[in-house]
């Protein structure tokens, strides 16, 4: 904040200052820090996405129902994890500008357990249809 | 110019949206290669061109804040930026469902 009278975000400017209109501006670090961590699950949500388009466009990898289902899954997850990450980018984002605890890394174990059990899945499913 | 932070933190961020964006245009690309419809191919070039449109949306952020919004303690929260990411994001993983149940 400066000392010379800053316009109010919430009343005039564009949608996108309206979207953190409260509190006030946090350590520049800690933004940066929460753009990292968007961009950085982007990329997890990016990798399944290619996991998914990639198995669609496999060819005869994998029996045909079992290779249609785990495309579309892997590109309906990665479009899930997308959309969550820029949930999460926004809620910490106004917790700093408010400076009130951080959002709860509720993704996190669910991915982890959510990918240990599929791989576990996947390897009975292609060693059964092999 | 002086250093405003010794965690070299605004120069990590930009190369972690160099590369996000650099995937996404690996991916569409790709896509536009190998879809198996027209369909498919100019949803792949809809989100390569939006990445690109990314890509130029950061490059003129950067040149604007080069070194002054920083030191000055302006915002450098960027949303526009963030909800394009997941928009071209989003795009490249319907155009994964449509690859899936299409093929």
């Amino acid at each position: 904040m400066t000392a010379s009278d800053p316009p109010d975000p919430a009343a005039s400017g564009r949608w996108t200052d309206r979207l953190l209109a409260e509190g006030t501006d946090p350590d520049p670090r800690f933004t940066l820090a929460n753009e990292r961590t968007f961009l950085a699950w982007i990329r997890t949500a990016l990798a399944m996405i290619a996991g998914g388009i990639g198995l669609a466009l496999s060819g005869q990898l994998l029996a045909a129902p079992l290779r249609h289902g785990l495309a579309a899954g892997f590109s309906v997850v990665g479009a899930l994890i997308a959309a969550l990450a820029f949930r999460r980018w926004l809620r910490t984002e106004r917790a700093l500008r408010r400076a009130e605890t951080l959002p709860l890394p509720t993704l996190a174990p669910i991915i982890s357990y959510g990918l240990a059990v599929t791989s576990v899945a996947l390897v009975a499913a292609v060693l059964a249809t092999r | 110019m002086t250093l405003w932070d010794r965690g070299a933190q605004h120069e990590r961020t930009t190369l972690a949206w160099s590369r996000t964006i650099l995937s996404i245009i690996v991916a569409g690309l790709l896509c536009a290669r190998f879809a198996p419809t027209t369909a498919g191919a100019l949803l792949a070039a809809a989100v390569v061109c939006g990445a690109a449109a990314l890509h130029l949306r950061r490059a003129r952020v950067q040149q604007r804040r080069r070194g002054h919004s920083l030191r000055a303690g302006e915002p450098v929260a960027d949303p526009g930026s963030v909800l394009l990411a997941t928009g071209v994001t989003l795009l490249l993983a319907t155009l994964g469902v449509v690859f899936a149940l299409g093929d």
